[in-house]
């Protein structure tokens, strides 16, 4: 009867965890102030290579101030402050000599709204690898085209590349913005609900996009919908008042989370 | 509604996964049927070490039905299924649950075996209700092959067609009830035996039964509606109007 075992009995060895998994960032004992108070409280995590890992919480819970943790951005507001350890392939992110142009090359960003500079679709795309000063314009019609390609956009846009990216629909402008991030072929994306200002299908697009795009990168993505970062993510991460509350697999957090803080706000019971 | 609606989603997750639930089904139905052959083939032949297998692999089909669990719970909490994505869900946790608890039936005629082969080898046949019990079990599986084709290709016709062995089973099983009772009335002493019998006539019963309630599965899968517990003139008036 051996033949008809073939049958996959292995969800349980399948389950993902993060022992098994490939490192890209280690969060260590992180703390950050906005002034005198206290917005991320002693975070501790590791954060998968080739994984999506959503952050979840209420408003105001520090998810997209620990997002922007990873590629400095909270350097351009002036009162915060930070202790603690940030490591990009065991490279301390927060070093005073660390490049931080460098470091936004290493680390892209998509926001919560769409915002295509004003120029032509291939200017939008092609716009970080010209800061960078390559102007082989072979090289700039393939990363653009792979880049457009990998945001699933390609085909919508390939005959109109000369067009201004501010007529293409929300949806579009946001897969642009999404295009124009792997351009330059960063090792980590952070998503700050990229999806919040799309419609439902559009949403769907991007989601897909999403987990095509985890083949190369790392992906980091904050959202406010739980259901979000149940589809999309392998990993989340559920914040509240600027704490980890549980990070697991996301499997494992959507049907048996450890804590009940956890079991109340995915199950709509919190507050 | 076709079966390649199950995989026309934007996110290919989604599809994959129905895609998989799907065939988790025609795989654990393919293992019962198997199942059922081999309790035929030991029923047939009084053979008590083709039983001994039966009792075995049925450890396999229960693990079968805790997979399908497991997968139909991922889909509900990350992916959200909506409509017949989410009667798909529901049906295949009913159908996995019938499948199972036909491997436990299954069980119960290869124990029969086991236990006549140990008394009285090479006798069973001549046991009353014996040629009935091979009766309704090759009836139930045929039963089973055809709603389990009807569920790859999911059509509720096809599914109904079942409805005819049905009865014919419920009157084959009646024939064997009385059998075995006059039984125990011309031969008491012959008590046990014959309890053996009545035990595994009524798990070949059963079987049908649950073929039955498989059927009603994929109805409520392809058609979204509950046929259950409805009574014969309702369930003919609805089939009709399919």
């Amino acid at each position: 009867m051996s033949e008809l075992t073939s049958f996959s009995m292995n969800s349980e060895s399948d389950k993902l965890s993060l022992e098994n998994e490939d490192i890209a960032i280690e969060v260590k004992d992180w703390n950050l102030y906005y002034g005198s108070k206290q917005a991320l409280t002693g975070v501790n995590m590791k954060l998968p290579r080739n994984r999506v890992t959503a952050f979840i919480g209420p408003s105001g819970c520090g998810k997209s101030t620990l997002l922007r943790c990873f590629n400095r951005m909270n350097d351009l507001i002036d009162s915060v402050s930070v202790e603690g350890t940030i490591l990009l392939d065991d490279e301390d992110v927060y070093l005073k000599t660390m490049d931080v142009s460098a470091l936004r090359r290493r680390v892209g960003m998509v926001f919560q709204k769409p915002n295509p500079f004003p120029k032509s679709i291939f200017e939008n795309v092609c716009y970080g690898l010209r800061l960078q000063n390559i102007k082989n314009k072979q090289l700039l019609n393939e990363t653009v085209e792979w880049a457009l390609r990998g945001a699933n956009l390609w085909d919508e846009v390939k005959d109109r590349l000369d067009e201004n990216a501010l007529s293409l629909s929300g949806g579009q402008q946001q897969r642009l913005c999404i295009a124009r991030a792997i351009a330059i072929k960063p090792e980590v994306l952070l998503l700050d609900e990229p999806t919040s200002a799309l419609d439902p299908i559009s949403t769907l697009a991007v989601e897909e996009l999403i987990f095509e795009l985890k083949k190369e990168f790392t992906i980091l993505i904050v959202t406010h919908n739980m259901q979000q970062a149940a589809r999309v993510s392998d990993y989340t991460a559920f914040m509240y008042m600027g704490d980890l509350v549980e990070y697991t697999d996301t499997d494992t957090l959507f049907t048996n989370p450890k804590l009940k803080q956890t079991e109340d706000y995915i199950s709509g019971r919190y507050g | 509604m076709q079966k390649k609606e199950f995989s026309s989603h934007i996110s290919n997750q989604l599809n994959r996964n129905l895609e998989e639930l799907f065939n988790h089904i025609l795989e654990m139905g393919g293992m019962v049927e198997n199942q059922l052959d081999m309790a035929l083939s030991a029923l047939e032949n009084a053979d008590a070490k083709v039983a001994k297998e039966v009792i075995r692999f049925d450890k396999i089909i229960n693990q079968a039905e805790m997979e399908i669990d497991r997968l139909c719970i991922r889909v509900l909490a990350r992916q959200q299924p909506a409509a017949s994505d989410l009667r798909l869900i529901l049906a295949t946790i009913r159908i996995a649950i019938d499948l199972e608890r036909m491997g436990d039936e299954v069980c119960k005629l290869a124990k029969l075996v086991i236990k006549f082969h140990k008394n009285d080898p090479g006798v069973c046949a001549n046991y009353a209700g014996y040629a009935e019990l091979v009766d309704i079990t090759t009836r139930s599986r045929e039963m089973l092959k055809v709603t389990l084709n009807a569920f790859a290709r999911v059509s509720a016709e096809d599914a109904m067609s079942i409805l005819d062995q049905e009865d014919v089973v419920d009157q084959v099983y009646a024939k064997a009830c009385k059998n075995v009772t006059e039984q125990f009335k011309k031969n008491p002493e012959n008590v046990e035996s014959l309890l053996e019998v009545m035990t595994a006539l009524r798990a070949s019963e059963r079987l049908s039964d649950h073929a039955l309630n498989i059927m009603e599965s994929i109805i409520y899968l392809v058609q979204g509606k509950d046929v259950r517990n409805m009574d014969q003139e309702r369930l003919t008036k609805f089939l009709e109007k399919i």
